[in-house]
């Protein structure tokens, strides 16, 4: 292994590391940076090992004999396996080391262990949007896709000698972000792979140059410049017009949430619950979704999912699920652990799901025991109680629990301090973007003078549940003309429990209080046998709010039927039941009409979260990303021989000698489908190729062009067969080069239009090369095949 | 030793001037030989490589002529010698002669001891005084009773010979016509050439008048020079590769002998100095191909029967060898 190996082995590692890079806004934190750091430095360091330790083990056994040709490329072949080999333990040691021998080498029970992490990590990929949660199956699965790319790039660029294309293989890692990400991706992530293909190219010149004499490198390094400036501007160029080309998705369009204002349902989400119940509104008949059965007469609000995140573009909207640990996980006591201090009683219900079909698992508060046929494929996510299905729905399904439901007096909450600012849930869940100074404005003249956090939240509770500030139920409500879909609502005062439990979280949130959406059910209506049912007119959304020592508490901004309202002691609604203002005639308000009872909050087409399979909208746009890649591949694939070609016709001018610039001159010949003949002497191809020029239309450069085809002839023929003369002449050189340039465009001048095209998109020179060298490899691998002959 | 020499194409000659040389001596030539520049060419190339000449054809068209006109072009001494059935090889060889008077054999040199032999008519001589000729050839010495005789230099034998479908011959075994650098057919002139020869002979015949333009030292430097031109080994590669394929090639029963090869590369050199060149292309050895290498080569059956000429298989071999490069 020579000295330029090492270094574009080091090169090769650099280059992995810089374009992993491209991971950090794929993951919420840097967990991922440790492992992905270990299996580059094992990539790295095992082909390092191999390729220095196998010729010195071989020359200490054959005491110096030269490695056969055969041999070297067996060992060739076999370090990629190795350090594939070597990835794999590094997986077994990071993510299955039970079972392994030694923790380290994989066994029949370790790989199981691994293959289960990764089959998590799959599922786990479609579950979560990006920024995503670290979650083990994901990084193990982003460990295992580094390692490969590193021992791609790290054998492409040291076996192969082809630091470019190497530099694919950290295309396949940027490909992450951009292919994840909908909003910016930042600097750091762009710039670094970067940084890392320059690195990669720069250790290939370096080889390159180590191998001419001084005089030619200098004459390269010093024309270098020019090209690059050329190169760098040709792709600026092509990005700039390309990338105005392809068709790009607007922010938002496919961005999921619940609307906080009136005006979302006008704003053209198809996906945005909101927008879907109001085209359903001509629905009929609500139907039924589920029919519950309980030992407590007010079991309260059946909650499904919550959402954690506001921004003024796309409403509350669901965060990363952290599904790795399931239902039936003997380790979780109890799924929704209530804190001590908080007053509740025990609720037993048995659900049975009718037209229900969601993948969230609709439970009372506070659950404790869920118990399901399938338990582990239902997972939970600890910050938010969520329970959802892993590949499954509730479609048909029945299940049990049991909850312990939090039933705080007032007095009891009002003891309840605030949190402090670097408590982690007062920071994750009281974030918030610059709201619209109006709300600001409106959340301090409302909780002026409070001293608890309770008394905030009241406040806000009571102002929006106040028919005498005007607020109304009424699922049609009117587009707004602030641009801000909160403040929208908070003008206008119409809407329904999206809008009111958006509005009120926020709300909350600006008072420094933690909260959160949720959506769910009210508990139905009961029936003569004592079950209640539950329809999709019972879809509902209302807020939590966390309070210190005592948990999450439910409240209820929305002023709905009282036949529908949960009453709740800590929060009672303010003045005389309201009823809809659209309610007189017309049909009740209903979800849509599927049996999806719930907004979804959906960002699989932006992210690959939660995916939905009726999430139409989602996937034609993704096949509109599908489709602009698929097309830009083609146009790359398509123009990929045309580039290289353009490179070698540069490296061959570069290189400036009589050899190499008469290689370029019958390599442009092939492209054209000249005929030319290797029995051919170089003067017998100049003559052809001469009459070939001299049939260019303009005269001038018909002659002058069969002048400088019969010039490089010459010069080929002495390089090639005469007395070794004195050092190239640069003017020689120049005059060479410029040669090279009339004859070329003479012989291309003197081809049809389609020859000269074809010249250009698919080089006979190129392909004609691959064709041989394949062949030359098959030939070969055929050689190595046969047997030798019997004997006679 | 003249100044280094510049060529038509740039590059530079060798410092004797071989090409002008050669031109005055084909001119030369040609004031008898009308018609027939290759052909006078190429018994220059065989004089500058140190070789020797076999001229095929029928009777009457110019053999014998070509071969007087080379010897008394370079004024050397020549002999000529009539091959017939009862020649002897010590016709050809010399003769140890018992001198009564001094009581010592005595040498008598044989018609060989010259710069230029014409071998008349080889193929009528009987194989032993023909193998006497070829063993002098190669080793450009003649030994008689155990002692050693050094021919001349130049030697070049110029060989004619009746093709071997006329009657009462002995036509030359392969092994013998390989001692030959290169072999060339005369060719009937055209019919200007021709009526000019009937013109210019009604009256005398050129030959006597035929003044000489170079002597034996001038073509002995000319044979150092040539023999110091530049061959690239990718041109020495192209040789091999050209008498490697003559082997395995399926239309001929006997491939060229490295001896061949060693010729093919001598002949080219030779070549490229008469077009003032100071090293070989791979062109030259194009051009001496198939002079140098057809009368070597042994048709199999299925080609003989297929009508194909050696000539034929040397130009496919030409048209498949790739060219090597550097």
């Amino acid at each position: 292994m020579t000295r330029a190996d090492r270094r574009t082995a080091g090169a090769a590692a650099g280059a992995t590391l810089l374009g992993s890079c491209a991971l950090v806004p794929v993951f919420t934190t840097r967990a991922w940076l440790p492992p992905v750091l270990a299996v580059v430095l094992v990539v790295w360091g095992g082909g390092l090992l191999l390729r220095h330790g196998g010729p010195a083990g071989w020359d200490r056994v054959t005491r110096e004999r030269p490695v056969p040709e055969r041999v070297r490329a067996v060992a060739t072949a076999l370090v990629p396996g190795a350090q594939v080999l070597l990835l794999l333990c590094l997986l077994t040691t990071l993510w299955a080391p039970d079972g392994a021998w030694a923790g380290v080498l994989p066994t029949g029970e370790s790989l199981d262990g691994l293959r289960g992490v990764l089959a998590d990590g799959t599922v786990e990929l479609r579950e979560q949007a990006t920024p995503a949660l670290p979650l083990t199956g994901l990084l193990a699965l982003t460990t295992l896709l580094v390692g490969l790319v590193a021992v791609v790039v790290d054998n492409v660029a040291v076996a192969g000698r082809q630091a470019a294309a190497a530099g694919l293989g950290l295309l396949a890692l940027y490909c992450v972000p951009i292919s994840t990400i909908t909003g910016e991706i930042g600097l750091v992530p762009l710039a670094a792979p970067a940084a890392g293909f320059g690195l990669l190219l720069w250790a290939d010149q370096r080889r390159w140059l180590a191998t001419r004499d001084r005089a030619a490198a200098r004459a390269v390094r010093s024309r270098g410049g020019g090209a690059a400036v050329r190169s760098g501007a040709l792709a600026l160029l092509l990005a700039v017009v390309v990338g105005a080309l392809v068709p790009t998705l607007p922010e938002g369009v496919i961005g999921p949430g619940v609307g906080t204002g009136p005006g979302v349902g006008s704003t053209g989400r198809a996906l945005d619950p909101v927008a879907a119940l109001q085209g359903q509104l001509t629905r009929p008949e609500p139907a039924e979704l589920m029919r519950l059965r309980t030992d407590v007469p007010d079991p309260g609000h059946l909650r499904a999912v919550a959402l954690d995140q506001y921004d003024a573009e796309n409403g509350w909207t669901l965060g990363n699920l952290d599904g790795e640990d399931s239902v039936a996980d003997p380790g979780a006591a109890a799924l929704d652990p209530l804190p001590a201090a908080q007053e509740s009683r025990q609720v037993r219900a048995r659900i049975v799901a009718r037209g229900h079909d969601d993948r969230f698992l609709p439970l009372p508060y506070a659950p404790q025991w869920v118990g399901l046929s399938d338990p582990e494929n239902w997972r939970v996510d600890p910050a938010t109680t969520t329970v959802f299905g892993r590949d499954t729905t509730t479609a048909a399904r029945t299940w049990e629990v049991i909850a312990e439901q939090p039933q705080p007096s007032p007095a009891l909450l009002q003891t309840a301090p605030s949190l402090q600012p670097d408590d982690p849930v007062q920071a994750r869940w009281t974030s918030l973007p610059p709201l619209d100074p109006s709300v600001t404005d409106l959340v301090a003249g409302l909780v002026e003078g409070t001293q608890t956090p309770y008394q905030r939240v009241r406040r806000v509770h009571d102002f929006l549940g106040d028919r005498g500030q005007g607020f109304v139920y009424s699922l049609a409500t009117a587009p707004g003309t602030s641009g801000d879909d909160l403040v929208d609502f908070l003008q206008l005062r119409r809407g329904y429990c999206e809008q009111y439990a958006g509005a009120m979280a926020v709300m909350v949130r600006a008072a420094g209080v933690p909260a959160r959406v949720v959506l769910g059910y009210t508990p139905g209506r009961v029936l003569s046998d004592g079950s209640r049912l539950i329809t999709t007119d019972d879809a509902h959304a209302w807020v939590e709010v966390y309070f210190g020592g005592l948990g999450w508490v439910p409240f209820d901004p929305t002023p709905i039927d009282p036949d529908r309202a949960v009453e709740l002691a800590w929060a009672p609604r303010v003045g005389a039941p309201d009823t809809p203002a659209d309610a007189a005639g017309a049909p009740a308000p209903a979800p849509p009409p599927q049996a999806a009872p719930l907004p979804r909050p959906d960002r699989e087409g932006a992210g690959g979260a939660l995916p939905t399979p009726r999430a139409a909208p989602a996937s034609s746009s993704r096949s509109l990303v599908v489709g602009g890649t698929v097309a830009l591949a083609a146009v790359a694939l398509l123009a990929a021989p045309a580039a290289v070609r353009i490179s070698r016709r540069r490296r061959r001018t570069a290189e400036g000698t009589a050899g190499a610039l008469w290689d370029e001159l019958t390599a442009t010949a092939q492209d054209l489908r000249l005929p030319l003949d290797a029995a051919w002497t170089p003067r017998q191809a100049a003559a052809r190729l001469a009459s070939a020029a001299g049939a260019a239309p303009d005269p001038l450069l018909a002659s002058g062009a069969a002048d400088a085809v019969r010039r490089l002839g010459l010069a080929e023929e002495h390089a090639s067969y005469g007395p070794a003369g004195p050092p190239t002449d640069p003017e020689r050189t120049a005059a060479l080069r410029a040669a090279l340039r009339t004859a070329s465009r003479g012989l291309r001048r003197a081809a049809p239009r389609r020859a000269r095209l074809r010249a250009t998109l698919w080089p006979d020179s190129l392909v004609a090369g691959v064709d041989e060298r394949l062949a030359a490899g098959a030939r070969r691998l055929a050689g190595a095949l046969r047997r030798p002959p019997r004997a006679a | 030793m003249t100044e280094a020499t510049r060529t038509a194409d740039g590059t530079a000659g060798p410092p004797v001037d071989v090409a002008a040389e050669g031109a005055r001596i084909a001119a030369n030539i040609s004031r008898v030989v009308q018609g027939k520049p290759e052909v006078v060419r190429l018994a220059l190339v065989v004089l500058l490589a140190e070789g020797h000449l076999l001229i095929e054809d029928v009777p009457g068209v110019g053999k014998t002529t070509l071969a007087k006109a080379l010897a008394a072009s370079i004024d050397a001494s020549v002999r000529r010698i009539q091959f017939t059935p009862d020649l002897l090889p010590s016709d050809v060889t010399g003769v140890a002669i018992y001198d009564q008077e001094t009581r010592e054999f005595e040498f008598k040199p044989g018609a060989i001891f010259a710069n230029v032999v014409v071998a008349d008519e080889i193929n009528r001589a009987s194989p032993k005084t023909q193998s006497a000729l070829l063993e002098c050839m190669e080793e450009r010495q003649v030994t008689v009773d155990g002692v050693s005789y050094e021919l001349a230099r130049p030697f070049l034998v110029m060989a004619t010979q009746n093709p071997i479908e006329m009657e009462g011959t002995y036509p030359l075994p392969e092994a013998q016509r390989d001692r030959f650098t290169a072999r060339v057919s005369m060719g009937y002139p055209d019919r200007d050439a021709e009526l000019a020869m009937l013109d210019e002979r009604a009256v005398t015949d050129p030959l006597t008048t035929l003044p000489a333009v170079a002597d034996a030292a001038t073509v002995r430097e000319l044979v150092t020079a040539v023999s110091r031109l530049h061959v690239s080994e990718a041109v020495r590669r192209y040789v091999v590769l050209l008498v490697e394929a003559s082997r395995r090639s399926s239309e001929l029963r006997l491939g060229a002998s490295p001896r061949a090869g060693l010729q093919l590369l001598r002949a080219a050199r030779a070549a490229a100095a008469l077009t003032g060149r100071d090293h070989v292309l791979p062109d030259d050895v194009q051009a001496m191909a198939v002079p140098v290498l057809a009368h070597r080569l042994l048709l199999s059956p299925e080609a003989t029967l297929g009508r194909t000429t050696a000539e034929q298989v040397v130009t496919g071999l030409l048209a498949t060898v790739p060219v090597p490069r550097r």
